[in-house]
């Protein structure tokens, strides 16, 4: 009966990876003919692109708790966007370091007599600043409502413009991204929300907020995030659009129609995976509405966000991300094979359920359950060295096909030597690094269980965005 | 059969890492041959576009292309960045070159990229062996191809192309506005006004809302009358929001008080808004209503009018804000005297 059971649980783990993978290689799929036809069209269409007047207005919102070491590059890089008519709101969410200061000094802010008003709930607003210097340029400081989507709401509150921008304050944007990003919103006036490639600043040079040079990360750490953030957006978030399953805009990088948002009632402020659950409650408001809708992914904006480098910020960081996303699925598992949800919730929820959130706990249940049963001969030493093969094998293979999608498509890194060291990393991340994030996952995944508040933690900033 | 795994696994993931490095090799290949081909191409590209008096002979280099599918390329990205008039000579160039015939190939072909290239090119050639081919793409579901094939129609001829986009421009929603308006523009005033103004007035409410976005490719007397004729006759709140954001002439006192009190905040808006560009002493008491307006946006755009009104000076406009006794009013005007550094 034992042995039986055994027999059973390896099958079952071998059945499992076997079946994450194949579905990873189908996204993957997906997304090599998504992204050429994407190139294909925005090779001939080139010359086109300049302004016109029918072009969309866009309030880039960025929320700021304590920033003071990045909020000047990342607001210059803001303001340095190509785009004919957008403003930047910056929202300090009750810093209490010198991150008002910073921007009143830098901008020349000085208090605005804004006739604001609360369209979606926010923690009080103490008061608006305009800078004498740059007339697009606004800062709401507020009350600290103790999550980024209360700073989020404060912003949508302020902007007047019909898109917003949701970016990071650790970010910056290449400056033809938004005009990119928005595209989508031209093409098909359906579109609510549209996300855009986030990349790793590690590294890179950035002066007064312009990106000087690409650069891959020094740090270890940073740069197996590169590799990850690769697979991620490349063909995480690729695959689905051809579905209308997005599910994850990343909250480094999303361009939103402020009416959908407005009517959905803004970012839910209890959330800590604020943007993936904002996105489900878009998915959940149109789905039950029948609304024609379009949520979609662009490859090619680019946004730079500051990765952690020590392992410690990194975990926390997984860890919340788990978290987040239990407490997403949890609240919208409404979605779940509802008849009207089409492809999010037949598809895109099921997958997510399956694969991301609980996959952590299967995945090391799976390395934990071969390793001991080969050790103690349960099952053969054989076999578990197959399983180990099969595992670490396929994932150097999704990540070696997350490099060749990045050949394909915007060769971002442009030394050669650059994918020698990115194939070394996308080889050695799984041996061991993986293991390390998904017993992180599975903290998040009990953390959401037992229903724990996240730690968020102080992020130490690298070089690149912080201001020399 | 471990060992055999392992090895399989590596060996699979490391040609993909091999394949990945052919992609970058041949990404740059084709980079320094792009450049290659562009810097001996371009120069002989912008003298056949300017009007430099030189004869074929003179321009062409001895050396032809390799490839005239990437020379046609070359041609259709030059020829894309030319504005206004350039010489007759750029499009002969395609044609002794033989791109005429390339594109007319290619055009046949199933592939998107390529089918996109032909469209682009016969219509820049203006092609008129090709009207019929092309006519037949616009109503093709690719909205790349179907876009594509409509500007070139314009560019073939763009009085008997205007007749047949327009009705398309109400029905494929999906088509990009900014594209449109592109095309229109390309088409010019002349070509668009009748037409236009013609489906706006006979079409349905939501229709009549989508063309009226392109108001600025017709002439504008045209367009205010048509306006002035919506906004009589027709009661659809968004008709009348997308009318009044097309007013650029003036119009009757009695329209737009009527309209300053829609039931639709948004028409109330756009009538701020119209008031605000008019800047006539007798809209003022029309105007000043609206500080106090139940929706924001109404009451930002009224305060915006005001303080842009000609013979309201900053003391007058400082005055005008104590007096309102309306906190809401009294919060926008502020801001907006703040807005135009006049607080």
């Amino acid at each position: 009966m034992a042995v039986r059971l055994m027999q059973l649980a390896e099958w079952l783990f071998f059945g499992y990876f076997s079946l994450i993978y194949f579905v990873y290689a189908l996204l993957n799929v997906f997304a090599v003919f998504q992204i050429r036809r994407y190139l294909q069209v925005a090779e001939l269409t080139a010359a086109d692109n300049v302004f016109s007047s029918l072009d969309l207005p866009v309030s880039v919102i960025v929320p700021a708790y304590n920033e003071a070491a990045s909020i000047i590059t990342s607001t210059r890089a803001m303001l340095q966007v190509e785009y004919p008519d957008y403003e930047v709101i910056v929202v300090n969410d009750g810093s209490n370091d010198e991150t008002l200061q910073k921007l009143i000094d830098e901008f020349r802010l000085q208090p605005f007599p804004e006739a604001y008003r609360q369209r979606v709930n926010c923690k009080d607003v103490r008061g608006v600043y305009k800078s004498a210097l740059i007339p697009n340029l606004r800062v709401v400081d507020k009350v600290n409502g103790g999550s980024k989507a209360d700073a989020m709401n404060a912003g949508i509150n302020a902007c007047r413009y019909p898109l917003f921008c949701a970016v990071d304050a650790d970010s910056i944007l290449q400056t033809d991204s938004l005009r990119r990003a928005v595209r989508p919103f031209l093409e098909e006036p359906d579109t609510v929300a549209t996300g855009g490639t986030v990349r790793i600043a590690n590294g890179c040079v950035v002066r007064g907020g312009f990106l000087e040079k690409v650069r891959l990360p020094g740090n270890f750490l940073a740069l197996v995030q590169v590799v990850e953030y690769l697979r991620a957006f490349l063909y995480g978030r690729m695959g689905w659009t051809q579905l209308n399953a997005v599910l994850i805009i990343s909250g480094a990088f999303g361009v939103f129609d402020k009416e959908a948002v407005v009517t959905v009632g803004g970012y839910d402020s209890d959330a800590i995976g604020e943007d993936m659950e904002l996105v489900l409650r878009l998915h959940r408001h149109f789905k039950t509405s029948g609304e024609d809708y379009k949520i979609s992914f662009v490859p090619d904006p680019i946004c730079w966000t500051d990765a952690p480098e020590d392992l410690t910020t990194l975990g926390k960081q997984r860890i919340r991300w788990q978290h987040g996303l239990g407490q997403c699925l949890s609240k919208h598992r409404s979605l779940l094979f509802d008849r009207r949800a089409g492809a999010v919730g037949w598809l895109a929820v099921p997958f997510f359920v399956v694969f991301e959130l609980f996959g952590p706990f299967v995945e090391l249940a799976g390395y934990v359950f071969m390793t001991g049963a080969g050790i103690a001969g349960w099952i053969s030493l054989e076999s578990a060295g197959v399983f180990f093969c099969l595992a670490i094998g396929l994932g150097i293979l999704l990540s070696t096909s997350a490099l060749v999608l990045e050949e394909m498509s915007f060769h971002v890194y442009p030394n050669i030597r650059d994918l020698f060291r990115l194939f070394g990393v996308a080889v050695l991340e799984n041996l061991g690094y993986r293991q390390l994030t998904l017993v992180w996952r599975v903290k998040g995944l009990i953390a959401w269980m037992r229903g724990q508040v996240p730690e968020w933690g102080e992020m130490k900033r690298s070089a690149s965005l912080t201001e020399q | 059969m471990t060992l055999a795994a392992v090895a399989t696994t590596l060996a699979l993931a490391f040609v993909l890492f091999l394949y990945a490095v052919g992609l970058r090799i041949a990404h740059v290949l084709h980079k320094r041959n792009t450049r290659r081909l562009r810097n001996r191409w371009w120069p002989v590209l912008g003298r056949a576009a300017m009007e430099s008096g030189e004869s074929l002979e003179e321009i062409l280099p001895r050396r032809r292309p390799f490839s005239r599918v990437k020379l046609l390329r070359e041609w259709c990205r030059f020829r894309g960045h030319l504005r206004g008039n350039f010489g007759g000579t750029f499009d002969q160039l395609a044609e002794v070159l033989g791109l005429i015939n390339v594109a007319r190939r290619l055009l046949k072909k199933a592939s998107t990229h390529n089918k996109l290239l032909a469209i682009q090119a016969l219509g820049f050639l203006r092609d008129q062996s090709s009207w019929n081919s092309i006519q037949a793409l616009i109503t093709h579901r690719n909205i790349s191809i179907s876009v594509t094939a409509a500007t070139s129609l314009i560019h073939i001829d763009a009085d008997r192309a205007i007749p047949l986009i327009i009705p398309l421009i109400s029905e494929r929603t999906t088509w990009p506005r900014t594209q449109i308006g592109r095309m229109l523009g390309l088409a010019g005033p002349k070509a668009v006004t009748v037409p236009l103004c013609l489906a706006i007035e006979n079409a349905q409410a939501d229709r009549a809302v989508r063309l009226l976005q392109f108001y600025e490719s017709a002439s504008m007397n045209d367009v205010d009358s048509l306006v002035a004729k919506i906004l009589l006759t027709r009661s659809d709140p968004a008709l009348c929001a997308a009318a009044l954001k097309a007013v650029r002439g003036h119009l009757p006192g009695p329209t737009i008080a009527r309209l300053a009190k829609h039931h639709a905040w948004f028409v109330r808006m756009q009538a701020a808004n119209v008031l605000g560009r008019f800047g006539r002493r007798e809209d003022y008491r029309i105007l000043e209503p609206l500080l106090s307006d139940d929706e924001w946006w109404v009451r930002y755009r009224a305060a915006q009018a005001i303080v842009k009104l000609p013979f309201l000076g900053p003391n007058a406009l400082r005055k005008l804000c104590n007096r309102q006794s309306d906190r809401y009013a009294r919060d926008i005007l502020r801001q907006a005297l703040a807005e135009s550094g006049l607080s």
